[in-house]
Order: structure tokens, then C-alpha cells, then sequence
């Protein structure tokens, strides 16, 4: 699971309790067992959008050639914004192929996989106070 | 669920985007479903931004591997990042 890409609901920023009405490919950072004993998957943002892309802050996405794209199974270039990120629940209501051959995307080898936790960790040192929680109760 | 919408747009921009999906090799309506939803989606600061759900409760969460292992240092990562939230709003 960890380290894959797959189809989400990513929500709207507006809306963070709320699947987004389009289908967006995500990366699994991590997978989060709650006390209650259910389970979230961290999710980052990826996106092919230029102007998206232009907005990321500095230092904090990963960007896929095709090349790379191609032997992932991927189709294009596209990038990981590191600094957008969800915490959902993994069922169909936030990933809608989860339980289905289509769910996994494509998979991060272990290079990719430690180049974004580098990221990840920089975002951290860089953003320790200005980060924003969406949520309920923030 | 979709919904259909008709759009009146400058010639200029129809040709613009009819463009831009053929180089990406998308259709038109892909195009403009995906400008629309990115341009939803972004946040208006550079600030990072992580979304959870009404009634999720982090406190003693902890980041597992896939054979459902603890993972110390993805675990520090997310409380690290739930923590600096709950610290900024006070």
C-alpha cells in the first residue's frame, strides 16, 4: 500500500470532510492505525497542472518525468506536491477502485519512495508552525 | 455521478484548451474538468495543508507498514504534523 499511487476523491480544501466530485492520482506516504482500531492512508496531491505545479512552495514536490512515468505504468510527467496532504479513511467512498485489480497504479520504487520522505522531512523543518489542519474542531 | 454543462467561450479559448488536450492527449471535457477541480483544490497560501474528517481522533495513532507493523519514524512524521497544527491554532 505504502508507496503506491492510486485514484482518490481528493478533497476539496473547502470542503477537506467531503470526496471531491474528480478522480485525482494520489501517493500513499503512510497508513495510520487509529486507537479506535480503523485505518487512514496519508495521502499527497499529484498533479500534471503547470500553474499547479508553479504554486507549490519551493523545495516541496517531486517531479516525475515520463520517461520514469512510462516504467511506473504511468502515462505522463507529473508531479507530488509533498505539501498537500489527507488523512482517509480506505474505502470506496474516498478510493474508488480500493478492493478492485485497478486500485494500484502504479508503484514508487525504494528510490522515489525515500526522495519524497527527504521532502517530507524538509517540509516539516521548513513549516514546523505555518501548517494548516482543514478539518473539524481546527 | 456526472453533470452536464453547456459553456459559452471566447473562440479564442475553446481553440486554446482543444489545443492543450491534444498535446496532452486528453479530451477537451477531461481538460476542463481537471483546470476546474485544480484550480478548487489548491490552497490560497503556500502554507501546507493536510485534510482529515469530521470525528477522526489522532491522539495515539500510529503509522504501520504493509504487514501492519509499527513504523516509529512514519509515526513521529504524522504526530509531527498533527502537532505543529494543534500548537499554531493554540
Amino acid at each position: 500500500m505504502r508507496g503506491s499511487f492510486v485514484d482518490c476523491w481528493f478533497p476539496f480544501a473547502e470542503h477537506p470532510a467531503q470526496p471531491a466530485p474528480v478522480r485525482h492520482i494520489v501517493y500513499v506516504q503512510t497508513r495510520v492505525r487509529l486507537k479506535s482500531g480503523a485505518f487512514r492512508l496519508v495521502v499527497m496531491l499529484t498533479t500534471t497542472s503547470p500553474k499547479m505545479i508553479e504554486a507549490i512552495p519551493s523545495g516541496l514536490s517531486i517531479t516525475i518525468s515520463k520517461v520514469s512515468s512510462l516504467q511506473m505504468g504511468m502515462r505522463n510527467a507529473f508531479t507530488v506536491d509533498i505539501h498537500r496532504l489527507a488523512a482517509l479513511p480506505e474505502d470506496e467512498s474516498w478510493f474508488p477502485d480500493i478492493g478492485t485489480e485497478k486500485f494500484l497504479i502504479a508503484r514508487a520504487d525504494n528510490h522515489l519512495q525515500a526522495a519524497i520522505t527527504k521532502r517530507y522531512d524538509g517540509m516539516l523543518e521548513q513549516h514546523p508552525r505555518p501548517m494548516i489542519l482543514m478539518g473539524p474542531g481546527m | 455521478m456526472k453533470t452536464q454543462v453547456a459553456l459559452r467561450l471566447e473562440d479564442s479559448i475553446v481553440e486554446s484548451a482543444k489545443r492543450e488536450a491534444e498535446r496532452q492527449n486528453r479530451s477537451l471535457a477531461n481538460l476542463v474538468e481537471s483546470a476546474l477541480s485544480e484550480i478548487l483544490i489548491a490552497a490560497n497560501s503556500n502554507m501546507p495543508v493536510l485534510s482529515i474528517l469530521d470525528g477522526d481522533d489522532f491522539d495515539g495513532a500510529v503509522a504501520v507498514d504493509d504487514f501492519g507493523n509499527e513504523d516509529e519514524a512514519e509515526t513521529a512524521r504524522f504526530q509531527h504534523l498533527l502537532d505543529v497544527a494543534r500548537n499554531e491554532r493554540g
